[in-house]
């Protein structure tokens, strides 16, 4: 930056050719000369316009404050009336600033430009979550306003540790992200490790958290996430305490967090604020639909194509007799079958609410019935797609329903060629990939495998949710010197 | 990290050895057992725990010496590269034909109830492709897969073999006791020597967390597996009776075929024994493909290749499953015999001297 | 070159996979038999019948049967899948019912265990019963159980309401004793008012028939052996019935004037609570002693009609074996012949 006011104009002015939404305007006040530039639409002008320029103008240049050194001195210290503020003295970096809804104010004789925090984008308000309903518990969802998201969380950890490592990442975007963590709980390692990949990235523009979800994924090619999405800041909160990072990113309303194993995925905030009896219930009921949502239509294709004798003879009979006048092969049959249905899932997620309802009660009632009539395919076959895809949508967690979806297909097609040999094959070889998964060095299977490593304490809260009393240690994810989080005092 | 760099666990290796001593035994064992001592085969297998224990101890003693690096080196250490070398090719044949075998039986018994109109080729590459797969990645993967394993594994013993423990008839369960303490003895060893997974302990040293806790965890596990196998050895004779026993093939499946809840579970049930194959089969790959790389210098992936396409070559040579048993049992007196009790035993003797020294 | 060889190795390895699907079929090619019956002659060989049901789109059920005749099993069972347009699958086959000339040949017994025994898709919990008439038995359409095979299997349920006891033989027991070479029991049925009624019972010998047990000497039969039961014993004169819980069979050996002698204890616990006649409370005496009459004759009939075969189907050499093996290495060789049978029976009605 220069001293004089005129050559710093200049290369704003330059830089910033044909933005008509940029405001910009050189005030002389007192014996000198400042220049406001920012961003319509992205700024507070209540703050700037109201109260700063209303000082600088009407305060100080009718009388400078005397107990100032000098001008400049009084311009900073005594017209910006608010705490945020900096000094840059690159045009880069104050050009980011800029873009990124500050205000740039510039003093002719000054070699720094201010910067006054006047963020005051147009977002939407905090409201409820869309992914992760439930009937207890807050119903709070994270925006795409970076400093609410972090607000949320503050709000929920008041501990001097909580961290909030900010960074910009995108050459273009420069999207603020932030990583938030407890630094005396988390693991050192992880969070080196979360920073060092969260630097490496180098691209145009971060548009969403999953970006960065998908970039500092080791496994590119796995459909299983190796990372958990929520826009639940109770949720982000609770596992920041047990250790994890979690990465919030503006523009997003979900928040990353890391490291992510299985477990993970059929943990939901609800199960925390129910009756652990209730909530271990729901628990082996995901899990239980998982599996099904992964293997029904395999081991449909395999006991109906392949091994009879595993059905009772009566439903037999009568899925041989529904199945007279199909003119579609069983295999092909339920293929086609899973492929309109998710057609269907796709059609429902795009469709306006007024629409969907409709289109659902169309697609998968009136159609499935009017196939089964016409003998297209038969009634079974429509009962495990439908089945199946309820069952989808009981995980948590839609990355980790979608990893399913895809292996699903792996399953039947190994099933259609060699039935339940078939079927176990593939079965096995997803399990050999899941058991050679990390996330951050964690067992992706932890704590199903590898348990051990802190003596099964994750345990407690996989298939069943043990009371909280009895969940006195903290996972995996923390560091050893933080183990425990729940001391009974009654018997202390 | 976590994963402690590779290293498996106490709990990850007494799984591992357990699984790799139930692989296939439990289905050809109690067929074995009747035919050799009828209606008391069921107790061959307690003897055959007794040997087990010595070998599993005289095994486990080399750990502490021979835990730094691969087996090839800490031997080449202990008695130079030709005997280490010979030491680990015998090795490696030993886990190729104890792979073709336990590929063979698992196919046959697939054919019958999993998928009857395929060729047994097809059956057996099916079986080996994941095994295969699995094996490209550490030994840790294996040790987790494992330990998710277990439980499924353990199944057909929870929901079959124990409750037939209560339908069988407990009169005369000893005969009338009149048992030649050499044929015992020599059935016992036999039972021993037919059982695969020991030799995966004297390769697994580098990847324990902890070498010298190794004998507890060993034993405790190999005698866990031979209870088991107890149990089905006696279930089947009992339930079945010595010569149905010795005429079925697999009298272990036909047992869960016959006595599951309802008809024709046993398909299920002889997927769940795929499981303990599979865990063998990436251990014998794994191993047997690291042998073969460190010895003729290949990359890891083509000597694990070499070694599936071996093994698969071999497990079609037999004819049927008796002369498969027959083949098993001829290798595996010489083979078992020096890789389970004497070569580990002039390897403790060799230390011993060396450290004497 | 690389590329051409991979290329190669993976047409290679998928045209050998791909073989792999031509083991499954759609369910409507399948038809699913639920029952077998054969016998056999020495002039036309096997004749088979196998039941196969199916529903139509109307859930109504139709009863079909297939049967044919060739001197082989084998080529037997070949001619019914020739003559299908669909595959037969014979995984839920319930019963196999062979005729009263099937269980007198020995070979044929033989060569159908075998075909059952090697027949991996035939559960081995297989019921196998015979008839004196396969096509009478495979006509009956009883109005509960439509399926054949499953009223046949219902037969042996508890529960059912029957007029006699019977005790299960399955394929897994036909097999094991051919091959301990003990005696089976083969129950024999007939159709009596539309229902399979038990009849009879074909005592076999390493596979072929020794004897036949009728009426009275088959109810004996079943007393005397100690298997589990259920039914109604039943009196005509008085005319009452009642219903048995419990029955125990246990025999003791010993020596009586230089003869081997068994005794029969027979200890049966039935209930005659479910009528409430307080004329058949005050007359429980009487009615105790009509039953044991009943039982005690029963028995006897049966020990006499099997003391004329060459067989052991109560097993007295393995009880002998059991409870007195002194007497057993006196008697060892033919135990049956040498063994005198009394009754004893104790009786306790509730």
């Amino acid at each position: 930056m220069f001293n004089e006011i005129d050559k710093n104009i200049k290369i704003f002015e330059d830089m910033f050719k044909d933005c008509g939404d940029l405001v910009s305007r050189k005030i002389p006040v007192s014996s000198t000369s400042i220049y406001v530039l920012y961003f319509d639409g992205m700024n507070d002008r209540d703050l700037i316009e109201g109260r700063i320029l209303d000082t600088l103008m009407l305060e100080i240049r009718k009388a400078p404050p005397s107990n100032f050194e000098n001008l400049t001195e009084a311009l900073i210290n005594g017209g910006i009336t608010t705490a945020d503020l900096s000094f840059q003295e690159h045009f880069e970096k104050c050009a980011d600033a800029v873009m990124s809804g500050e205000t740039l104010l510039l003093i002719d004789g000054f070699s720094k430009a201010v910067i006054i925090a006047s963020k005051h984008f147009p977002k939407r308000g905090i409201e409820k979550p869309d992914t992760e309903g439930g009937i207890n518990g807050p119903k709070e969802a994270f925006c795409e306003n970076f400093r609410d998201n972090t607000a949320l969380i503050r709000r929920r950890i008041r501990d001097t540790h909580l961290k909030i490592k900010q960074m910009q990442i995108g050459r273009r975007s420069k999207t603020d992200v932030g990583l938030v963590y407890l630094s005396d709980v988390v693991r050192p390692e992880i969070l080196s490790e979360a920073e060092k990949r969260l630097k490496a990235i180098d691209i145009d523009a971060i548009i969403d958290s999953s970006y960065l979800a998908q970039l500092m994924s080791k496994n590119k090619l796995s459909p299983f996430p190796s990372f958990q999405l929520t826009e639940r800041p109770d949720k982000a909160a609770a596992e920041i305490l047990e250790g994890r990072i979690v990465i919030v990113c503006d523009t997003s309303p979900f928040v990353i967090i890391l490291p992510a194993v299985l477990a993970c995925f059929y943990q939901a905030s609800e199960d925390y604020y129910q009756n652990y009896l209730i909530a271990s219930f729901t628990r082996l009921i995901r899990y239980a639909a998982s599996v099904l949502a992964l293997t029904l239509p395999s081991l449909y294709i395999c006991f109906a194509l392949f091994n009879p004798s595993m059905l009772p003879t009566a439903l037999l009979l009568k899925m041989s007799s529904a199945r007279e006048g199909v003119p579609i092969p069983g295999v092909l049959e339920i293929f086609l079958m899973e492929l309109a249905f998710e057609a269907l899932r796709e059609a429902g997620v795009r469709m306006p609410d007024a629409i969907g309802q409709t289109l659902g009660i169309v697609g998968g009632i009136i159609i499935g019935q009017a196939a089964v009539d016409a003998g297209l395919v038969s009634p079974v076959v429509v009962i495990v797609v439908s089945l199946t895809g309820i069952c989808s949508f009981a995980v948590p967690q839609l990355s980790l329903s979608s990893a399913y979806r895809i292996c699903k297909y792996f399953l039947m097609i190994a099933s259609a060629f060699f039935g339940l040999l078939g079927f176990w094959a593939a079965l096995v070889c997803i399990f050999i990939y899941l058991s050679s998964l990390t996330s951050f060095g964690i067992p992706y299977l932890y704590p199903f495998a590898g348990g051990d490593i802190r003596g099964d304490e994750g345990i407690k809260d996989t298939f069943l949710r043990l009371p909280l009393s009895f969940m006195k240690k903290r996972p995996i994810f923390s560091n050893n010197s933080q183990k425990t989080r729940y001391k009974n005092k009654e018997k202390s | 990290m976590y994963s402690d760099n590779g290293k498996i666990s106490d709990r990850q290796l007494k799984i591992l050895i357990f699984l790799d001593i139930l692989s296939v035994s439990v289905i050809t064992l109690p067929k074995f057992n009747a035919e050799y001592l009828g209606d008391m085969g069921w107790l061959l297998p307690i003897g055959a725990a007794v040997f087990l224990t010595i070998s599993l101890i005289l095994i486990s003693s080399l750990a502490p010496s021979l835990y730094s690096g691969s087996l090839l080196n800490s031997l080449t250490r202990l008695i130079g590269k030709p005997l280490a070398a010979f030491f680990c090719g015998g090795l490696i044949i030993k886990l190729t034909f104890g792979l073709s075998n336990d590929l063979r039986i698992f196919s046959e018994a697939a054919k019958l109830w999993l998928l009857p109109s395929a060729g047994l080729p097809l059956t057996a590459l099916i079986a080996l492709l994941p095994c295969f797969y699995g094996a490209l990645f550490s030994y840790e993967t294996r040790a987790r897969l494992s330990e998710i394993f277990v439980f499924i594994v353990l199944i057909p013993f929870a929901a079959v073999f124990i409750p037939c423990l209560f339908k069988a008839d407990y009169n005369n369960i000893f005969g009338n006791f009149n048992l030649s303490r050499n044929i015992y003895i020599k059935g016992s060893l036999y039972n021993c020597l037919l059982i695969t997974g020991p030799e995966f302990l004297l390769l697994s040293f580098p990847y324990l967390k902890n070498p010298y806790r190794l004998k507890g965890a060993a034993v405790s596990s190999g005698l866990f597996a031979f209870a088991l196998i107890t149990i089905v050895c006696f279930a089947c004779i009992n339930l079945l009776g010595a010569d149905l026993t010795a005429s079925f093939d697999f009298p272990g499946a036909e047992i869960m075929d016959v006595f599951v809840f309802s008809q024709g579970k046993g398909a299920v049930m002889m997927s769940f024994f795929y499981l303990s194959v599979v865990i063998f089969a990436i251990g014998a790959i794994f191993f047997g493909g690291g042998l073969l790389s460190e010895l003729t210098g290949l990359k890891p992936v083509f000597s694990k290749l070499v070694i599936s396409i071996a093994a698969y070559g071999l497990s079609l040579t037999c004819g049927s499953i008796t002369e498969l048993s027959r083949a098993n049992l001829c290798f595996n007196l010489l083979f078992g015999t020096a890789y389970m009790f004497v070569f580990p035993l002039l390897l403790n003797l060799i230390i011993k001297f060396k450290k004497d020294d | 070159m690389l590329k051409k060889i991979n290329l190669i190795i993976t047409a290679f390895v998928l045209g050998l996979l791909l073989s792999g699907c031509s083991g499954s079929y759609d369910l409507e090619d399948r038809a699913f038999a639920t029952a077998i019956a054969a016998d056999w002659s020495a002039d036309e060989g096997y004749r088979i019948i196998v039941s196969l049901p199916s529903l139509d789109k109307d859930e109504a059920l139709t009863r079909t049967t297939r049967s044919s005749t060739a001197p082989t099993l084998k080529e037997a069972m070949a001619k019914i899948d020739r003559n299908m347009t669909k595959q037969i699958y014979y995984g839920h086959t319930k019963a196999v019912i062979l005729g009263a000339d099937l269980l007198r040949s020995r070979s044929a017994m033989t060569e159908l265990a075998d075909y059952l025994a090697d027949n991996v898709q035939i559960d081995k919990n297989l019921i196998i019963t015979g008839a004196y008439n396969i096509e009478e038995i495979m006509s009956l359409e009883p109005e509960e159980d439509k399926l054949t095979g499953f009223y046949i299997s219902s037969f042996y349920d508890s529960g059912n309401e029957q007029k006699t006891f019977v005790s299960k033989e399955t394929l897994l027991d036909l097999l094991k004793e051919r091959s301990e070479g003990v005696s089976a029991a083969v129950p024999l049925l007939s159709a009596v008012d539309d229902e399979p009624t038990f009849t009879g019972i074909a005592v076999l010998k390493n596979g072929s028939l020794c004897g036949i047990l009728e009426q009275d000497a088959a109810y004996g039969f079943m007393w005397l052996t100690d298997k589990s039961f259920n039914g109604t014993l039943t009196s005509q004169a008085p005319a009452v019935s009642t219903e048995i819980m419990e029955k125990e069979t246990s025999y003791a050996f010993y020596e009586e004037e230089g003869e081997l002698r068994a005794g029969a204890v027979i200890e049966v616990q039935g209930n005659m609570w479910n009528f409430t006649d307080d004329e058949i409370k005050s007359k429980a005496s009487e009615y105790l002693s009509v039953f044991k009459n009943k039982i005690a004759g029963q028995a006897q009939a049966a020990l006499e009609e099997l003391s004329k075969m060459d067989c052991d189907p109560l097993n007295l050499s393995d009880l002998l074996k059991e409870n007195n093996p002194e007497l057993y290495e006196k008697y060892k060789g033919d135990v049956p012949s040498q063994v005198n049978v009394s009754v004893n029976l104790s009786l306790n009605f509730v």
